[in-house]
């Protein structure tokens, strides 16, 4: 018999970032060009997002997706509400703007104890576009819970707890982890399914729920710009610092000259 | 408006960028797409009309073969030459500008090597590259076209197929359903003939008459009367043979020529509203009549669904289709979700808005409904990846049995598939798909049915293993052109007739229809210098 009276409730953190693919630098300005580029679901929470579905589908539990951003940030939860998910959650307000991952990662989380608790709580490895894989741990860390990060394989799953594989430099680490944890799943986890045509429209009856710095019990200096202890002072465009070298002449020859190249710079084993 | 077709003399011509064709570069100039293997000594690269018409005069005089080529995205071997010359107009890669054209559309005025996909990144994104040396006029018109949401419908498989190929051959794609082949969208186009001269024609200045006859004149004046060929055009996607008929446009006698009349090396093309939104959805079938039912239903109701295209699979193609996800995993372009009991599946491209997206998707999940499928089944893509996830997964048929074939080849080198391109009128769908059932079905041969249902054209894939079922093959497919020709449908719907497909148009055009094409033919070519082998034998 089950200890458990309720559902397993499984948490899956968002967000909407611009479609690098089609990002082009106007050759003029040498600055991004914004028209006619998507706004998408980063593409590295889909397979949070499919883990999410697939704990749920073994567990008979209920999946809510939740992401912070402006009104049309509802895109993305539009996308996880038509892959499968039950509920979709809007972290939408002004006071929220320019928050680095410490403030987002608190919002995430005061907007996951409300609407919680939570079992498992899932997200990407990192956002395409600020790429620093902060947001995840820093909602474990706010909400007190432990975090398994760069998950590649959910093994098993019970009421408990889930068994994962977690991706390191050395090797693979095998874990189990209770619940509640957070976990940051890498695209080696899984092959997130493509939304249905049933899943879509059930997204665009059903409208978002909105939570906004109020409704979360935030304070101005907890949220935005105002709670974020770091700044963005100045972006560069990286520049090559590689030497750049062409070699001509027959194959045979060429292939020898690079090979005497490559032994004199080191990068030849002798 | 008038019937006298106007040719012009360049007034100086640079000398002709031509040199000798490189062992290594056989394998690129020699073959297209098909694999049909050509010969040629000489190459042509030029980069301008006037480079293109110095080489023509220069051939003309020399009596050199010339044949046109770009991208060699073509699969029926028009851009392969037979003895002489490649004229190959990669280098004539420049966006020219933006016109407005009599109608007041906005044009993306290019030439012909420009690439269909830098063309369609172009206009989605506004930005061209070579916008800062336009004139003053196509700036304005630039920014104007930033403010609205245009696009430039055809969409041929091959994204890297340059415009001028796409417009010999009137080019067309899945979306030919909603928005029709290339030739509605072509407003001028420049084309240099064999003798170095030029004609500028710009849509809706010069007609055949009702009797069909127009004129040709000369830069000195001299006019030379001829006609546009008789027959009549099918009513259903074609690209077999000159276009024909008393009172058409002589702008689309060459649109569709196949680089057979004359070198087209500039073209404006027109400009069109995008749907606000854009999504698929891959439905699945327990039969194939299922999907045939769904269609015909789907059809009547395009309109208020925004349907822009309309696909199939038939049963054996989803088999290929699950056995590569067996070998291949998640790179097979196959998604894993790909229902163990689908026979067929359609895919349909739905351009719609915001406000009508619910009702839209709506309609398509009752009709999924009403011939027992479901919706909890069928694929949905919203996003640009999600589309690029299902444009693979429709890209890995053809792969597969491109893949097949192969095999086979290692066994029988000369060994090919069997690609049918033909076309029927709505009321032969039904009709046509039960007879290449059960015609290929008797034979034990392997064959894939896939394609584009929402125009009653579908592709026959035949996978022979052995020469004897090539031979068998290729006698099924001729019984089906007959077939086809008598539900008055086309032989050659998308893919042209290049040069492997000339026994096919005949079926189509009869003797006097192939005599017709000659005439014309002629009149432009006299010395049948251009384009050797393409549509009509040099005899």
């Amino acid at each position: 018999m089950s200890r458990r009276t309720r559902k397993i409730r499984i948490a899956v953190c968002i967000k909407q970032v611009p479609d690098t693919s089609e990002l082009q630098i106007d050759p003029e300005t040498n600055t991004l060009i914004r028209q006619g580029v998507e706004a998408v679901l980063n593409p590295l929470d889909e397979f949070a997002i499919e883990a999410g579905l697939r704990l749920r589908e073994a567990l008979a539990g209920e999946l809510t997706a939740f992401t912070m951003g402006p009104q049309q940030a509802s895109e993305v939860l539009e996308k996880a509400l038509a892959m499968g998910a039950d509920h979709g959650i809007l972290l939408c307000d002004k006071a929220f703007a320019g928050a680095d991952t410490w403030a987002t990662s608190l919002t995430l989380a005061r907007a996951l104890k409300q609407n919680g608790p939570f079992d498992a709580i899932f997200a990407g490895k990192q956002a395409i576009d600020g790429d620093t894989g902060q947001v995840g741990p820093g909602i474990a860390a706010h909400l007190g819970i432990p975090q398994v990060t760069n998950i590649s394989e959910v093994v098993s799953a019970d009421e408990e707890g889930v068994e994962v594989k977690r991706m390191l430099d050395t090797g693979t680490a095998h874990l189990r982890a209770a619940f509640p944890v957070v976990l940051t799943a890498l695209k080696e986890a899984n092959e997130p399914r493509l939304p249905t045509l049933a899943g879509r429209l059930r997204a665009l009856h059903s409208s978002a729920q909105t939570s906004s710095a109020e409704t979360l019990g935030l304070s101005a200096e907890d949220t935005g710009l105002n709670g974020s202890p770091t700044r963005v002072v100045k972006i560069d465009v990286p520049r090559p610092a590689r030497k750049r070298k062409t070699i001509e002449g027959p194959p045979a020859s060429a292939a020898r000259n690079l090979f005497t190249h490559l032994q004199e710079d080191g990068c030849l084993l002798k | 408006m008038s019937n006298k077709l106007q040719i012009q003399r360049f007034s100086e011509l640079p000398p002709p960028p031509v040199r000798e064709l490189n062992a290594g570069e056989g394998t690129k100039y020699l073959t297209d797409e098909s694999r049909y293997q050509g010969t040629a000594t000489a190459l042509a690269l030029p980069r301008s009309s006037e480079q293109v018409a110095s080489v023509l005069a220069e051939n003309r005089r020399t009596g050199t073969p010339t044949t046109v080529s770009a991208a060699r995205t073509g699969i029926t071997a028009g851009a392969v030459p037979q003895g002489g010359m490649v004229l190959n107009l990669e280098k004539m890669d420049s966006i020219t500008g933006i016109v407005k054209d009599k109608d007041g559309v906005f044009c993306v005025q290019c030439q012909a090597g420009v690439t269909l996909r830098d063309l369609k990144k172009s206009v989605r994104s506004g930005t061209f590259a070579e916008a800062a040396h336009w004139s003053r006029e196509s700036r304005e018109h630039l920014e104007e076209i930033k403010q609205r949401r245009l696009f430039y419908p055809p969409d041929p498989t091959e994204t890297t197929a340059t415009i001028g190929g796409t417009v010999a051959c009137d080019a067309s794609g899945a979306h030919s359903f909603a928005y029709g082949a290339t030739r509605p969208y072509v407003a001028r186009i420049r084309v240099v003939l064999p003798d170095g001269n030029y004609i500028d024609l710009p849509r809706g200045t010069c007609f055949a008459d009702r009797n069909g006859v127009f004129k040709l004149v000369a830069p000195d004046g001299t006019e030379q009367e001829t006609k546009v060929p008789r027959y009549k055009q099918p009513p259903t996607k074609n690209a077999g043979g000159y276009y024909s008929g008393p009172g058409m446009d002589l702008i689309d006698l060459f649109i569709g020529s196949e680089g057979t009349l004359g070198v087209i090396t500039e073209v404006d093309l027109r400009l069109t509203e995008a749907p606000e939104k854009s999504c698929a959805v891959v439905t699945f079938w327990q039969t194939e009549q299922q999907a045939v039912d769904f269609i015909e239903a789907i059809r009547r109701d395009r309109d208020h669904i925004g349907l822009e295209a309309a696909e199939f699979f038939g049963p054996n193609a989803l088999s290929l289709l699950r056995r590569r996800r067996e070998e291949l995993g998640e790179t097979s372009g196959v998604p894993e979700s790909l229902p163990d009991h689908a026979n067929a599946a359609n895919y349909l491209d739905i351009g719609t808005t915001s406000a009508d997206e619910y009702a839209s998707l709506d309609a398509v999940a009752a009709k999924v409904h009403n011939f027992n499928g479901r919706a909890e089944h069928c694929w949905f893509a919203g996003t640009r990846a999600d589309r690029e996830r299902l444009r693979l997964f429709r890209h890995a048929l053809p792969e597969t049995v491109n893949d097949r074939i192969g095999t086979v080849q290692k066994r029988f080198p000369s060994l090919t598939k069997l690609g049918t391109d033909m076309a029927v009128p709505d009321e032969h769908l039904r009709d046509i798909l039960r007879q290449y059932r059960r015609a290929l079905d008797s034979t034990g041969l392997q064959y894939v049915i896939f394609g584009h249902i929402g125009d009653n054209h579908l592709h026959i894939n035949i996978l022979p293993q052995t020469p004897e079922e090539y031979e068998l093959g290729k006698k099924i497919y001729w019984d089906f052109a007959h077939t086809v020709v008598n539900m008055n449908g086309s032989v050659a719907a998308e893919h042209g007739i290049g040069k492997l497909k000339k026994d096919f148009l005949r079926i189509m055009l009869g003797d006097e229809g192939i005599r017709e094409i000659a005439a014309v033919k002629r009149v432009f070519d006299p010395a049948m210098l251009l384009g050797r082998q393409t549509l009509v034998s040099a005899e």
